[in-house]
């Protein structure tokens, strides 16, 4: 079990993602209060404490099973099956930004400062990816030096994978020492908190599973990313 | 170690272990110890056929490493004989580098291993290499700053020996950790490695370029050792493609961009390093251009130079409990909440340098300067200046500093000079030098300088040398002495010309005691520019300070033709034009249309005045209401409705209704308390995701409903329960997730069982319309507005 720490700093976040994840379209933008936008993005740097979690299992494609100390772990999707195709190893990991950032969300909706709070949340979500992002780079390094390619992160309630799969995902990535929990009705805690597998396959893949807002169903979000 | 005399390193040792019979799953510096013969023979292939330095089979052999072979108890034992069977292999004519790999863990905060336990394994790994007898050590394949600052700093308590440094970088020429090779050589070259490089991951042609970088960072040696290519795999295999030929080309460029010691990593063979041996045969390494010692200092990730030839740089005074009694209690509670602030803050105004003070009452310094080191360094790029008296919170922070801290400050006082020194020699730091002795701080120029040059020359005394140093000028109150301000001056000109190094200081002790001090400030520092001021430490949130810099760098031709001048000035003129979705706050408009127009611009500063003015104006409370704050609403439904604004934009409005809402409680409570009806809002039980639910109460809220927020993971039970007691109209739940969702359908039977009449409005990103339906909910809203909308409607109706 490896634990890390990304480093996560102001000029990372993206205020237009941040606006996206908020629900502002691009006509809208050139109106909006810009210093708005940057105080929810400095705020989630300041609250934010991102922490991952990550371990390699086998894995075996034909039967999609995860291979963790003499168990047999299923993957329970068709998607993400044909996702992690040709995948031999596979990277379980867990990330959260913590507590301390839900706690100020909410007190700023408490405080009647709503736009405040929706940023601050779309700030956290964009730093999730960041922070994502970044613990990729040296999985990415390690699986390259071996001949393996990453299957780009694929997590428990993308496609069809039911997110069910939160209690194996819990467990695979011992997610309750850098302070995750799961609630009974399998939603991770702190909110701002994800699991993910990558697969580590030796080709390319042949399916075309669709990464991000276009392989999403829910058409009608407001954060979906337009073109 | 010269410069100019070309030293060839061997190549892999890993294919050759398993070519000799070493299994896959074997730890391969057992070998060591077991079948020494093996390594022997490896080692006297690479002699054979011209290395001049052999490394020693040890890479892995540190305790941590060891640890997956369950051999961490071995490693003394397995690096002696690692370095002693190198040296029988290899006699006494060829060198032997001890090598020391990393520990495949991360340090903290970025890992879970303590920088003190990384320190102790490495020291005892250094430590047995020396035993058996090795010439070098090698720290290599580092891709962690931090972890090549622990080994070194291990490897150099422990011996005498010296110390190769190779990191490894990415194809995106930065360690996966962040850090490229201007940063790491500038952080090595002061923590005192003696030769300075780069190995693996890369092959040579990719190495190139780094070596080049290397080079115009430090005057020391440079040592390569690439890949024999990029890796390429087949059948299961690893596979490195560059012939011994291919590979060799290259070496003579590596030597001519600046490298002396060359050899080969992953995939290099015996053969490899013949045809570098053939290929340098005649070769004379140039004669490399002398780096500017220029002051650098560095984070993880980033350079700064300060220096006359360059734009004057900030460094950040904030983050400093003096005189700011939240910031002193808050730290002294053990929050750095505050000094985050500043942190972020401060590098967005522009700082380059943070200076980093954690001096209050009653602070355990050693423990809040360390945590505070490590905690900003993980939120910013922009280099630390640990700003201390403290001998033993200067070592803790400067220990753990990922990267060239300058030392805030170094006086004449025998304390200063005694302990400080060795401290900024030990962890490569830079000085702040004050020209303060045990005496006082003297008043003329010529005495500061007179002062200086003891303290430079008693730094240089403890291994310090040119680029290390940031002269203080001293500033005293110029109400309590005339001539203060033109001694400064004369010190800050003097400065340049007797040593040529940078200066500081801190500027607003001249005006004390002054009217108008920020005109006295600003006057001060343009003066202080023009005599040659480089680093003032100063508030980067003053404008007229750094509109005062801007200018004095365009005056001064700092800034050529005054491009940055020009650029900040017409930035100003044209303010970012804002294009309203309806007609902005404007004279001509009635004191409710204004309300309403306040409303929809979001224009919550404004707004109080507003209904304030209109009420002593005459108009009717509900008149505000209605046609004002409800009215300004419900176009914004519309808008919002027809895509024209959006979420962020609605809140905002959401926010100018409160303010106005509670400016008319204040100024006409009876009216302004009627409500359109109640709603009992919640997120239903088992959920925990409330976003969505908090942005339709503040709607509903701020639209004249009267709502009770349950908040979330709400059992069905009590929402009923409330909805009963306060009879409810309208009952608001949501859900995240499908997993969640079929609560919704719970609440709605209970409430019928309970005979609550209230409509039931429902949404969540699970949630959808057919859903609705069928758990037999009254309304499903797809966003808050909407809710809001559904709402008014059900009031209506009753």
């Amino acid at each position: 079990m490896t634990i890390c720490r990304p480093t996560l700093s102001y000029d990372e976040l993206s205020r237009d993602e941040v606006l996206r994840y908020a629900g502002m379209r691009s006509n809208g933008k050139a109106s909006f209060p810009v210093e708005l936008v940057d105080a929810a993005m400095e705020n989630v740097i300041i609250y934010a404490s991102p922490v991952v979690s990550f371990e390699k299992y086998d894995y075996d494609c034909s039967t999609q099973n995860i291979k963790a100390n003499g168990e047999n772990i299923r993957i329970e999707s068709r998607m993400a099956g044909r996702h992690l195709e040709g995948s031999d190893e596979i990277i379980c990991l867990a990330l959260t930004l913590g507590r301390e950032i839900d706690e100020m969300i909410t007190k700023s909706f408490d405080d009647g400062k709503y736009a405040e709070g929706l940023l601050m949340d779309a700030a956290a979500t964009d730093a999730v990816e960041v922070a994502a992002a970044k613990v990729e780079q040296p999985i990415e390094q390690m699986a390259k030096a071996k001949g393996y390619k990453l299957r780009w992160r694929y997590s428990p309630g993308y496609g069809d994978w039911p997110i069910d799969a939160q209690r194996d995902m819990m467990r695979l990535t011992r997610a309750e020492s850098i302070g995750i929990s799961l609630s009974e009705s399998l939603m991770l805690e702190p909110s701002k908190s994800i699991t993910a597998v990558i697969g580590l396959a030796k080709g390319d893949s042949e399916h075309d599973i669709r990464r991000g807002c276009a392989g999403c169903g829910k058409v009608d979000c407001i954060s979906r990313r337009v073109n | 170690m010269s410069n100019r005399k070309i030293e060839i390193f061997d190549g892999a040792t890993g294919t050759m272990l398993q070519a000799a019979g070493l299994k896959v799953g074997e730890c391969p510096e057992l070998v060591n110890i077991e079948r020494p013969e093996i390594m022997k023979k490896i080692h006297k292939a690479y002699v054979d056929v011209g290395s001049t330095i052999v490394e020693t089979n040890t890479f892995g052999a540190s305790a941590l490493k060891l640890a997956h072979f369950g051999l961490s108890n071995r490693a003394r034992e397995i690096n002696v004989a690692g370095a002693k069977i190198a040296r029988e292999a290899v006699g006494e004519n060829v060198k032997v580098a001890g090598s020391m790999g990393p520990t495949g863990r991360l340090i903290e905060p970025l890992g879970d291993l303590g920088f003190e336990e990384a320190y102790k394994c490495y020291y005892e790994q250094a430590s047995a290499l020396a035993e058996g007898g090795v010439d070098y050590l090698i720290i290599e394949t580092s891709i962690d700053i931090q972890e090549m600052r622990a080994a070194l700093i291990a490897a150099k308590d422990a011996t005498n020996l010296p110390v190769i440094c190779q990191m490894s970088y990415s194809e995106d020429g930065r360690t996966v950790t962040g850090t490229d090779p201007a940063t790491a050589t500038v952080i090595l070259d002061a923590l005192g490695a003696s030769i300075i490089g780069v190995n693996c991951s890369l092959g040579p042609k990719e190495l190139l370029p780094v070596v080049e970088t290397i080079a115009k960072n430090t005057d020391k040696p440079i040592s390569v050792q690439p890949n024999a290519g990029l890796p390429m795999f087949y059948n299961g295999k690893t596979l490195y493609p560059m012939t011994p030929n291919d590979f060799a080309y290259y070496a003579p460029k590596l030597v001519a961009a600046g490298a002396t010691y060359i050899g080969g990593c992953c995939g290099t063979t015996p053969e490899h390093i013949r045809a570098i041996v053939d290929s340098l045969k005649g070769v004379e390494p140039p004669e490399r251009a002398k780096v500017p010692s220029m002051l650098r200092i560095a984070s993880r990730s980033q350079v700064v130079t300060i220096d006359k030839t360059l734009s004057p740089v900030l460094i950040g005074e904030r983050i400093n409990p003096t005189g700011r009694k939240k910031m002193a209690a808050e730290i002294r509670e053990g929050s750095l909440i505050m000094v985050k602030k500043e942190a972020v803050g401060q590098t967005k105004a522009g700082v380059s340098v943070l200076d980093v003070n954690m001096g209050a009452a009653g602070v355990d310094q050693t423990k809040m300067m360390r945590r505070a080191v490590k905690e900003i360094s993980q939120m910013t790029p922009t280099p630390l200046s640990l700003d201390t008296s403290d001998a033993e919170a200067l070592e803790a922070g400067l220990r753990i500093y990922p990267g060239r801290a300058l030392i805030n400050s170094v006086s004449f006082e025998s304390e200063r000079i005694e302990k400080f020194l060795p401290l900024a020699k030990k962890y490569g730091a830079a000085i702040l030098c004050l020209p303060v002795t045990n005496e006082g701080v003297p008043k003329t120029a010529d005495e500061r300088i007179s002062v200086m040059t003891k303290i430079i020359e008693a730094a240089k005394n403890a291994g310090l040398r040119d680029g290390d140093f940031l002269l203080d000028a001293l500033v005293l109150t110029v109400a309590a002495s005339p001539s203060s301000a033109s001694e400064t001056l004369k010190t800050l000109r003097l400065y340049r010309e007797k040593f040529g190094y940078p200066s500081t200081m801190g500027l607003s002790n001249i005006s004390f005691g002054l009217p108008n001090r920020p005109l006295v400030n600003r006057t001060f520092y343009a003066m202080c520019l023009a005599a040659g001021l480089d680093a003032p430490i100063m508030n980067p949130y003053d404008t007229n300070m750094i509109d005062t810099l801007v200018t004095s760098n365009a005056l001064l031709g700092v800034d050529a033709n005054g491009k940055q001048f020009s650029r900040i000035m017409s930035g100003r003129a044209e303010p970012n034009p804002k294009a309203p979705a309806s007609a902005p706050v404007n004279e001509n408009m009635t004191a409710i249309d204004k309300i309403k127009a306040a409303v929809i611009d979001g224009e919550k500063e404004l707004i109080g005045e507003l209904v304030e003015s209109a009420i002593k104006d005459g108009a009717e409370p509900n008149d505000i209401t209605e046609n004002g704050l409800t009215a300004a609403m419900n176009d914004l439904g519309e808008d919002f409705g027809a895509g024209r604004i959006f979420l962020p934009e609605v809140l905002l409005s959401a926010e100018a209704m409160r303010e106005g809402f509670k400016k008319l409680q204040e100024v006409a409570p009876a009216v302004a308390s009627e409500k359109l009806g109640t709603v009992v809002l919640a997120t239903v039980k088992g959920d925990v995701h409330d976003l969505g639910k908090n942005i339709v109460s503040a709607l509903m809220k701020n639209s004249g409903f009267d709502v009770i927020d349950l908040g979330k993971d709400v059992p069905s039970e009590k929402i009923v329960e409330v909805a009963k007691e306060k009879h409810a109209e309208i009952v608001g739940l949501s859900a995240l997730m499908t997993t969640t969702m079929t609560e919704i359908e719970t609440v709605v039977k209970l409430m019928k069982n309970a005979g609550v009449s209230a409509k039931t409005i429902v949404g969540g990103a699970a949630v959808t319309e057919g859903y609705a339906n069928e758990a037999g909910a009254d309304y499903y809203a797809a966003d808050g507005v909407t809710a809001v909308q559904q709402a008014k409607e059900i009031v209506k109706k009753n």
